[in-house]
């Protein structure tokens, strides 16, 4: 089938700032579809469910264009060098592991809430929590002091601009010079580690190269990776709790007096904003999907955020409704399958942190200010959130 | 020693396939094979030569869905 008209206009200010209707009727009219820029768009739960998990499916041999160098991390490989990282990395993330990263960003959170309660109880909450709050726990986490956090906020949202469809010559210059940016930063890093060694995820990994198990290169981009993803999605799924909170005191009181009802609040969030709108695949044999069949070495677009609206598994879905059974459907805000996030249990577990302290700190919150916005084709985020705790 | 894998937790990350690749596997869907058995909670008895690996895959499980019972 043919349609002329761009029914995913990636670049539009109106699509960026609430590309949910326009999910909508792709879900309903065209579930697959082929995009005017090549891509197949899937955008239907059950498809998107299936897709993700199917093995077949390569991001190693997905063209990064400028961000090339993301094929050195787990993010850009298949088995078997994508097993290898992942199993270097996990043991970081396991649920015991985060528990003690928790502690870290509950002191973080007390100490930045203990400025604001001795100040006139306002906060730009986006950088002056979210941001600082995440970046001190990644921080940690690599065994480095937290230095240079507006640099690597900024760096990333470059290297994010023309990772999605359709960027220009102007974005792919600003994210290669971003992508050089941070080889030359981390290279630093570890100089100083090798001089100064610790025991940090950056310690690991160095011990990881001395061994042969990972390339210089994979040491320096997964470094790379786990600065972005350390602060980059979190933060939305942190700053939007907090928005929502101040749209609804409801939601404040229950996550105060309900804890049973957190992580269900948490996984809410996640559904109804998704922070990360989609992932990315490349065919490598024909993949059947629905009516459509899709050759080899198409690129399809999974779209996680439409699949997290679809009426077909939640209903209702445009109302927050944290009551929702979890047997209707899990959210797939963080992926699934070989590439599911690496980093979900320190997700949730650090925006818990964050909202445990509000609340219990705190009688409720207002916005002070109109909160800003600067969302890509990928990427949902929030720059400006000022607000004000009682 | 007793394993039980919760399937309603499970979100087939493959995980506990890295970790134990005797223990567990992921179907041609990529979803994890004990759900042909079961979409409950799947447990059996495992041998305790396999101890170590069952460990580091219940670790790791992001979902926490895996528990060994000694
Ligand atoms: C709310 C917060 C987060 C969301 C919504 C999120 C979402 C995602 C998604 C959708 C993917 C899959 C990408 C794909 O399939 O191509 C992913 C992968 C990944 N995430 Fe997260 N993420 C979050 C936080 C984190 C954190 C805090 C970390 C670690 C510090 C992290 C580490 C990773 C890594 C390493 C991968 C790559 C996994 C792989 O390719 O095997 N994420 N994340
Ligand atoms: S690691 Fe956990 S969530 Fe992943 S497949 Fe194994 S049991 Fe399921």
């Amino acid at each position: 089938m043919t349609v002329t008209e761009d029914l995913l206009p990636f670049r539009d200010p109106g699509f960026r700032s609430d590309p949910y209707p326009y999910y909508a009727r792709l879900r309903e009219e065209h579930p697959v579809y082929k995009h005017p820029l090549g891509l197949y768009v899937v955008s239907r739960y059950e498809d998107v469910a299936r897709l993700i998990r199917n093995p077949t499916l390569s991001v190693q041999q997905l063209d990064f264009g400028v961000a090339d160098p993301i094929h050195h991390t787990m993010l850009g490989k298949d088995a078997p060098d994508h097993t290898r990282l992942r199993r270097i990395t996990n043991r970081w993330f396991t649920p015991k592991a985060v528990e003690e990263w928790s502690k870290v960003m509950r002191a973080s959170v007390e100490a930045v809430l203990d400025e604001v309660e001795k100040g006139d109880g306002t906060l730009d909450a986006a950088d002056g929590l979210a941001l600082k709050c995440t970046f001190d726990s990644i921080c940690h986490i690599f065994g480095i002091e937290p230095t240079d956090m507006l640099a690597v906020q900024r760096k990333t949202y470059e290297i994010g601009l023309s990772l999605g469809p359709g960027g220009d010559d102007e974005e792919a210059k600003g994210t290669a010079e971003a992508l050089e940016w941070f080889a030359g930063h981390i290279r630093r890093l570890l100089a100083d580690k090798r001089a100064n060694p610790g025991e940090g995820m950056i310690d690991a990994f160095i011990a990881a190269q001395d061994e042969g198990r990972m390339t210089e290169d994979e040491v320096i981009y997964t470094i790379f990776l786990f600065f972005a993803v350390g602060h980059l999605d979190v933060k939305h799924l942190i700053n939007h709790g907090i928005w929502l909170m101040t749209q609804r005191p409801d939601l404040f009181a229950v996550y105060r007096d309900d804890p049973e009802a957190r992580p269900g609040i948490i996984n809410e969030i996640l559904r109804i904003d998704t922070p990360e709108s989609m992932v990315v695949r490349l065919t490598t044999q024909d993949t059947v999907i629905g009516d459509t069949t899709v050759p080899a070495g198409e690129v399809l677009a999974l779209l996680i955020a439409s699949a997290n609206r679809d009426p077909a598994v939640f209903a209702d879905p445009d109302t927050f409704d944290h009551t929702r059974p979890v047997a209707a459907g899990q959210h797939l805000a963080f992926g699934s399958g070989m590439h599911g996030c690496a980093g979900q249990v320190l997700a949730r577990a650090e925006a818990d942190v964050v909202f445990t302290a509000l609340v219990h700190r705190f009688s409720g919150v207002e916005l002070a200010g109109e909160p800003a916005y600067a969302h890509t084709e990928f990427l949902r985020t929030v720059t400006h959130l000022p607000v004000r705790f009682r | 020693m007793k394993i039980e894998v919760d399937l309603g937790k499970c979100q087939d990350h493959g995980q506990c396939v890295y970790a134990a690749p005797d223990l567990f596997a992921l179907d041609d869907d990529g979803r994890l094979t004990l759900r042909q058995q079961t979409a409950g909670v799947y447990t059996a008895d495992v041998d305790d030569t396999n101890a170590e690996e069952l460990h580091e895959a219940a670790e790791v499980c992001p979902l926490q869905a895996i528990t060994v019972h000694e």
